[in-house]
């Protein structure tokens, strides 16, 4: 853990989302992925979203983005200042300036983001012609290797040449770190960047990551679902379930003492090498149950059905944010003097 | 610090693999592997993607024929043999798969799908058959209802559980399990790992518990075979894989493990640098020495050898060197950025 709580200077924040809600059309009606989502990141710091599969963690970063298709999903409300621009009011046509320029993402899997029969050259070199069309041939190649020389990859004038099945995974995901950089955004999304890479290749990812934040004072929103990569990462953590924050704190403090019942779950069910002695195995603590379907949340707190302390008024009562320590958590078993005490 | 043994060490292993190579053409995906499985044992098969884990798992199962070396079951050679031979071997050995979306038929009822190797295998009538998929189905916490359903209609961990008693119904010794777990949410892993160590104490399972998640592995395993580019770098245990690594690639590999805990922090700090090399070159010498950060000139030219220490233990490291009290130390402990700065070299106690 490298990182404790990032103090901030009073300067306001890159990216401020409000009430961000996001609802997909499916075949059974339509269903809300992203419910009501706030959140700020400021200059230097990752914000890391966590979840399980299904839980509106790689929509909320598809929707900023403006990614998801009009025919499948739109947005159903909320706000997302970037430097005081809301990306969600903002034309197309603006928001094109933006994606690549001031916004920029990064994927879990490198090879379906790359063109695979356009030479890592070229494809960093049209990053340029879209947004610094004054650029030159010349100087667009020259800046194609400065970038690829940024991110740490060995003898870039061979890479810049060669096409991205050539390059190993680790390297391919740096050429996307590259291309997401080539324009100096002021905030990184990164979806799970590490995620189909090894253990030893995400390493070393995730420490160039934090290097090139620490260079250049990226915002990064880090979404990811293992809390480990989170742990180490992360200045702060938002977690999410069935398409709600339900927890948010400093990262130090989210993992000393997780306030939500789904976040103590999910740090009790991961093995702890770290902790465990020779002893006989205690089991794994589960948490029962599966996601709920977002078609068929319960009437109260989504997690209830599946919550090991869950009161009767927990199935009545959907829990709303409240702040806790120095953070927030949506569960009606926490109070803020609880939490002192 | 004694190593849990739950069979004596004469009795004759259960599964025994000895020198096995499999080659894919070029790709020396498996390359001279020998290891055993005592009855009631798990051993944890870890390693990075490419490093020939799952072929090794595969090879094992007689899914892919070997290039050489035999496998061994209840001290009878089975590989390399005539189908109708293998088959009635086929009992003791079971599968899981990482992917229970991919290895069920999805046109197949679950109870149709938990019958089949009983019915390939001849075994009841069809009576007792279901008698018996009844008792599966509990035994592995899928509800009684669950026969009559396709496996779309499950979660993930419910389909893993689905893949779990269709490898039970035959009563089988061993389980070969490749990454059953790695594809399923954290919560429900927790499930299915909990599920699995159950059913090997109710039954007296062994398995070979595959995965690339060196703290899965790590829970999970009685010991613990680290493999790199087809050969197998270190042997050890749950008590000391994690603590003590001897081979650097072990250590790099547990440095890289993102820790949620803050004790993690304290770890090791020991940086893999680069990737594996394709299996179809693998470097001459030590096949890490490319992205070890101790090597010296032997390691580019001698390939080492897997030693067995004196500990239980075994590594294929130049640089483990034993000292004279027999305890083993690991290259980083000499070097100027040692791994373990904070905590002096544990000597391993002699029990």
């Amino acid at each position: 853990m490298t990182t404790g709580a990032l103090p901030h200077t009073g300067a306001p924040p890159v990216l401020a989302v409000r009430g961000l809600t996001t609802r997909l059309k499916t075949r059974a009606g339509e269903v809300t992925v992203v419910d009501g989502l706030d959140f700020t990141v400021h200059a230097g710091e990752t914000l890391a979203i966590v979840g399980e599969s299904g839980s509106g963690k790689s929509m909320t970063a598809l929707s900023l983005m403006r990614l998801l298709p009009e025919a499948v999903a739109f947005n159903a409300g909320g706000s997302a200042l970037l430097n005081g621009r809301d990306l969600l009011a903002v034309s197309e046509r603006e928001m094109r300036g933006l994606r690549g320029a001031d916004i920029s993402m990064i994927f879990q899997e490198p090879m379906t983001s790359l063109n695979p029969v356009m030479r890592i050259g070229r494809q960093l070199e049209e990053v340029f012609e879209e947004h610094k069309p004054e650029l030159s041939r010349a100087q667009r190649r020259a800046r194609a290797a400065d970038l690829l020389k940024l991110v740490r990859i060995p003898d870039p004038e061979r890479v810049l040449d060669e096409l991205p099945h050539r390059l190993s995974g680790g390297m391919r995901q740096r050429v996307m770190i590259a291309m997401a950089l080539a324009c100096d955004p002021k905030l990184l999304i990164a979806d799970e960047p590490t995620t189909a890479l090894d253990a030893t290749v995400q390493a070393q990812i995730l420490d160039l990551l934090r290097a090139l934040q620490a260079e250049l004072g990226l915002a990064i929103v880090l979404i990811t679902h293992n809390l480990g990569v989170v742990a180490e990462n992360a200045h702060r953590v938002l977690v999410m379930y069935a398409g709600r924050k339900v927890e948010e704190a400093p990262v130090a403090e989210l993992f000393a003492a997780p306030r939500h019942p789904y976040t103590r779950g999910l740090l009790r069910a991961l093995p702890n090498p770290d902790a465990a002695d020779a002893g006989p195995r205690v089991p794994l603590m589960e948490i029962p149950g599966i996601v709920p379907a977002l078609s068929a949340l319960p009437k109260g707190c989504a997690f209830g059905p599946r919550c090991p302390v869950a009161l009767p008024a927990c199935a009545e009562t959907r829990p709303e944010l409240r702040p806790v320590g120095r953070g927030s958590a949506a569960c009606l078993l926490v109070t803020p003097a609880e939490a002192l005490a | 610090m004694t190593l849990q043994t739950p069979m004596p060490e004469t009795a004759a292993p259960l599964l025994e693999v000895r020198d096995l190579v499999k080659h894919h053409g070029q790709v020396r995906a498996v390359d001279g592997v020998s290891f055993h499985i005592r009855a009631g044992e798990t051993v944890g098969l870890v390693g990075e993607s490419g490093c020939g884990k799952s072929t090794l798992g595969r090879a094992i199962m007689g899914l892919a024929p070997l290039t050489s070396g035999e496998v061994r079951l209840d001290g009878a050679v089975i590989s390399g043999l005539p189908y109708a031979q293998v088959r009635p071997l086929r009992k003791r050995m079971q599968m899981v798969f990482q992917d229970p979306y991919a290895s069920l038929n999805p046109r197949r009822r679950v109870g149709q799908i938990i019958e089949e190797p009983l019915k390939v295998h001849g075994l009841g009538s069809a009576k007792a058959r279901r008698a018996q998929v009844i008792e599966l189905m509990a035994r592995v916490g899928l509800p009684a209802d669950a026969a009559g359903r396709f496996p779309h209609e499950f979660s993930g961990g419910q389909r893993q559980r689905v893949g779990i008693a269709r490898a039970l119904a035959l009563s089988p010794a061993l389980i070969v399990a490749d990454e059953p777990v790695s594809a399923l949410d954290v919560s429900v892993q927790a499930q299915v790992v909990n599920l699995m160590v159950r059913l090997q104490q109710e039954m007296g399972l062994s398995y070979l518990f595959i995965s690339h998640d060196l703290a899965v592995v790590h829970y999970i395993a009685d010991r613990i075979l680290v493999m790199y580019l087809g050969k197998i770098v270190e042997v050890s245990d749950r008590a000391r894989v994690w603590k003590q690594p001897l081979h650097p690639y072990t250590a790099g590999l547990l440095a890289a493990h993102p820790s949620p805990d803050p004790a993690g922090a304290h770890r090791p700090h020991l940086r893999i640098e680069g990737d594996m090399p394709s299996p179809t070159a693998p470097p001459p010498g030590c096949r890490f020495h490319t992205r070890c950060p101790f090597k010296v000139e032997r390691c580019a030219s001698e390939e080492p050898a897997l030693r067995a220490l004196n500990d239980g233990r075994s590594v294929a490291c130049h640089l483990v060197e034993v000292s004279a009290d027999g305890i083993a130390h690991a290259p980083t402990e000499r070097t100027a950025a040692p791994i373990r700065s904070a905590e002096p070299a544990l000597p391993l106690s002699p029990s």
